[in-house]
């Protein structure tokens, strides 16, 4: 009889603390409150990306429509000719470089990711940082690729161009003008697979420094890699062709 | 009663802990919600840039239409259509305000006469022009090395390579676009100028009228083909 007594007590005092602290902490609860508002503002903003999703999807189509419209215009106009196949390859060459073309072909595709997690031992020589991709690896990567004669690179499904940047914005990293991202990095390039693949191997190579440090550096053959276009208009705001130049 | 005390700070334990991992979800949620906003106004720009782009080619189509029974405008017209992708390629000379960056080796007399601080390595040239971009750069060069979608800017031997040419110091990188943003970039306290300046002289000069060449390598699609319409 005594020892249940003690039990009851005991029960009663644990759950009287625990309510001395929640009767607290309604008190000043606007963490709580504000957990269950972006609960509902997410939702929101869930729905808010699909939609703008499915715009985009819709918009893309619709500029791929015209520019096979344009394309036949540019067909008929040329006569469907031999006579123009020389500005025919010139309009094509300055399309690619311009990034104005989806592209495919073979190539590489490039699986860049930080050291995973479980690999890392606590109290080892090293920096944190070291174990993560920075803009500095990104660019270095594309560098590389550029030097092996990639005709086309992507970072993620953003075309890199002459004036994309890649570079840190915090936890992110900014790819292009608008685009962030957090890793895995997947780079794709278009060009001649071997020369590619092979340009990892240089002893120079960003490559042995980035697996040193145990990031995850993957190459995979292509035969057939899709390279999208960049979307959007570049306005050239300062830059004039030369009179008389070109 | 020292075992009800006991167990009351038990209690409060407990529920210090409950709440504790509630405040943690609390905070990731923040951060969703952040990266949420963040994504659909990257969305919302993205879409507002291929609107525009639609009606970009609209106004094309249209003059193509309205041409077609014309050869000659036709064929102005194809031409408007190649001069617009080189001016994008950096395949026509253009000229502009901008900024010019000269970059030397440091001399360390007390070294000796010839002494130098430190070479001029292909990744100093890679992260000026990587920052100069960032900063809405329309247009650079290197020694008149016109930066395009292809460029490599790497070491072999004593040189630094760019557009498959050798070069040596020093270096002149010229940019069109907004020169006071340009420079204000670069020097940017703790930036690209100051980690650089460490071992390396570095000038910036603002200049209302820059000409850049266009490229002047060979070009050579090999591997690129158009991608099939899948989706």
């Amino acid at each position: 009889m005594y020892r249940n007594g003690i039990w009851l007590v005991s029960a009663t005092c644990v759950l009287l603390g625990f309510f001395a602290v929640n009767g607290f902490g309604a008190a000043g609860g606007e963490i709580q409150i504000g957990g269950v508002t972006s609960a509902v503002h997410i939702e929101r903003l869930l729905t808010q990306k699909e939609a703008l999703e499915s715009q985009k999807q819709s918009l893309i189509d619709s500029v791929r429509e015209k520019e096979a419209l344009i394309k036949d215009f540019e067909d008929i106009s040329l006569g469907i000719g031999q006579t123009d196949e020389e500005i025919k390859q010139q309009i094509w060459d300055a399309r690619v470089l311009a990034g104005f073309t989806d592209l495919q072909g073979s190539g590489i595709r490039i699986v860049l990711n930080d050291r995973p997690r479980e690999s890392i031992v606590l109290g080892e020589q090293h920096d944190l940082s070291s174990f993560i991709v920075h803009d500095t690896d990104l660019l270095g990567v594309i560098n590389e690729l550029r030097s092996a004669g990639a005709e086309a690179i992507e970072i993620n499904g953003v075309r890199i161009l002459a004036n994309s940047r890649i570079s840190c914005g915090g936890p992110t990293i900014n790819v292009g003008r608008e685009q962030r991202f957090t890793p895995p990095f997947v780079i794709n390039a278009i060009g001649d697979p071997q020369a590619l693949a092979g340009i990892f191997q240089e002893p120079d190579s960003i490559y042995h420094m980035l697996v040193f440090y145990g990031l995850e550096f993957r190459i995979e053959i292509m035969d057939n890699v899709k390279i999208p276009r960049h979307y959007g208009t570049i306005e050239l705001e300062y830059a004039v062709p030369t009179v008389g130049g070109g | 009663m020292g075992l009800a005390f006991v167990s009351l700070v038990l209690g409060l334990a407990l529920a210090l802990q409950f709440r504790n991992v509630q405040r943690i979800g609390g905070i990731v949620s923040l951060q969703r919600t952040e990266d949420l906003t963040r994504r659909v106004e990257q969305l919302q720009q993205e879409n507002d840039g291929l609107r525009s782009q639609i009606r970009d080619h609209q106004s094309r189509i249209s003059e193509f239409e309205n041409a077609i029974q014309d050869e000659d405008e036709s064929i102005k017209l194809i031409h408007e259509q190649l001069e617009r992708a080189r001016i994008v390629a950096g395949l026509t000379d253009v000229e502009g305000p901008g900024v010019v960056v000269t970059i030397d080796v440091k001399h360390a007399l007390e070294w000796g006469a010839d002494a130098i601080v430190q070479d001029i390595h292909f990744n100093d040239l890679l992260k000026l022009v990587n920052e100069l971009n960032a900063a809405g750069a329309e247009a650079i060069a290197i020694n008149d090395e016109r930066i395009i979608a292809t460029t490599e800017i790497r070491s072999a031997g004593n040189f630094i390579v760019i557009n498959t040419n050798r070069y040596n110091t020093p270096f002149e990188i010229k940019a069109i676009g907004n020169p006071e943003t340009l420079e204000a970039s670069l020097k940017l306290l703790g930036g690209v100028t100051d980690e650089l300046s460490a071992y390396l002289d570095i000038r910036i000069r603002r200049e209302d009228a820059i000409r850049l060449p266009k490229y002047r390598g060979h070009l050579d699609h090999r591997f690129a083909q158009p991608a099939q319409a899948t989706n």
